[in-house]
């Protein structure tokens, strides 16, 4: 139960890093750092479920999508802004790094499996958001047509 | 100069800040359905018939008619590009605004050039980022404080190199393989120096400031779109980004004697 906790906060703090990073516009801070915690959670409550990591990807994908459309219509910016921050501690930085890591030492095996797992999780936030964008995006045009 | 003369003057002037728009959204991260879609938009509110627009990571493409038939088209080339969401929120409103109030060409060229001025990057505010984010992924990977504390020194390291880099303008990829080369070789310096932390965990964290992650995922992002040649693009360039890092890493490790 700590572990999480101190995940979730470390989330929190590397996401704030990366938002000074992108200079995200302070007032929009608390949203995407209640966001981006609320990233990790979902994953891993979907994941000590039995989800798979595409699965997990793809639930907490389709909240933080969702979210980030809400906030941009809220805020009036662009979801791109939401989205990017809140979806930062499922990008699969590590992943990658053991692809690679284990490239280089020869060991194929762990390095196909590391390479999948990098891209169920891209394939997760990607579909989510692919979903989301498309609904919203109906329902813009909808309300046009009207 | 004659009516005619100058309304293809202003038109030409207004494509041409268009452009300039779509070209800034783009060097500061926005996805190419956005840079597409406002160009589109803001040629639509000004009157320029038949706008069509292609853009991809490193080119914008925008040709528009006026009521009198006469073509106009522009091109702008993008080398680099720094996510600056700060910006690219400052660009949206200003797009917002025109295609509401269609300001001049020359307004709205001065509106644009403001946007750009100020919203540089703060340096004190990006080296906190860079430590904040290493710390925070490091802890976040399974990494110890040890990890996220020599994590962060190195940080500060891979921010000079990148302050180098650009005074330099060496291409990104020779950079990507400069900096994780060096953070690679100060991981192992560290671990060894203290004897404390895991070089894998240290490593993690810095390689979140140049890992392709998000690159990846615009990539696919673009592909799913519509921009299949955008995204393809995208995620070449994400693939030979990771190889350049993955490449300065093992470097790294071998020349300090980690890795056979």
């Amino acid at each position: 139960m700590i572990e999480y906790i101190i995940q979730t906060v470390a989330a929190v703090i590397g996401t704030a890093g990366f938002c000074l990073i992108f200079r995200v516009k302070v007032k929009r801070l608390p949203v995407i750092l209640i966001s981006a915690a609320a990233c990790y959670l979902i994953y891993i409550a979907a994941f000590n479920m039995g989800a798979s990591v595409f699965a997990a990807s793809l639930l907490s994908s389709l909240v933080i999508s969702l979210a980030s459309e809400l906030f941009a219509i809220w805020f009036k910016a662009p979801v791109t802004v939401f989205f990017i921050s809140s979806i930062l501690p499922l990008i699969p930085g590590a992943h990658l790094y053991y692809t690679m890591d284990a490239i280089f030492r020869n060991d194929i095996e762990t390095a196909l499996y590391r390479a999948s797992l990098t891209l169920q999780t891209i394939g997760g936030i990607v579909l989510g958001l692919a979903i989301i964008s498309a609904i919203f995006h109906c329902i813009r045009i909808a309300s046009k047509k009207k | 100069m004659s009516e005619s003369a100058s309304s293809v003057c202003e038109t030409e002037k207004l494509l041409g800040v268009i452009s300039d728009l779509g070209k800034q959204m783009l060097m500061c991260g926005a996805e190419i359905n956005r840079v597409e879609d406002t160009i589109t938009r803001l040629c639509e509110s000004y009157n320029l018939r038949k706008a069509e627009v292609f853009s991809i990571t490193s080119l914008v493409l925008v040709s528009a008619e006026d009521e009198k038939g006469r073509t106009f088209s522009q091109s702008r080339r993008v080398t680099s590009y720094v996510i600056n969401l700060y910006r690219l929120e400052e660009l949206n409103a200003l797009s917002r605004t025109a295609c509401a109030l269609r300001p001049s060409a020359e307004r709205l060229a001065a509106s644009l050039d403001k946007i750009v001025q100020n919203s540089h990057f703060s340096k004190r505010l990006r080296v906190l980022g860079f430590v904040l984010s290493v710390g925070g992924f490091s802890v976040f990977f399974g990494g110890s404080l040890w990890d996220a504390l020599f994590a962060s020194l190195i940080a500060l390291a891979i921010f000079a190199v990148e302050r180098f880099c650009t005074h330099l303008a060496i291409n990104s990829l020779l950079y990507n393989f400069i900096a994780s080369f060096l953070s690679g070789a100060l991981a192992v310096l560290c671990v060894r120096l203290f004897g404390h932390g895991s070089i894998d965990k240290i490593i993690i964290g810095d390689i979140m400031l140049f890992i392709p992650g998000l690159v990846l995922t615009n990539a696919f992002r673009d592909m799913v779109n519509g921009d299949t040649m955008a995204g393809f693009l995208r995620m070449c360039e994400a693939i030979i980004t990771a190889v350049a890092i993955a490449l300065g890493y093992f470097v790294a490790l071998v020349v300090t004697g980690v890795s056979a």
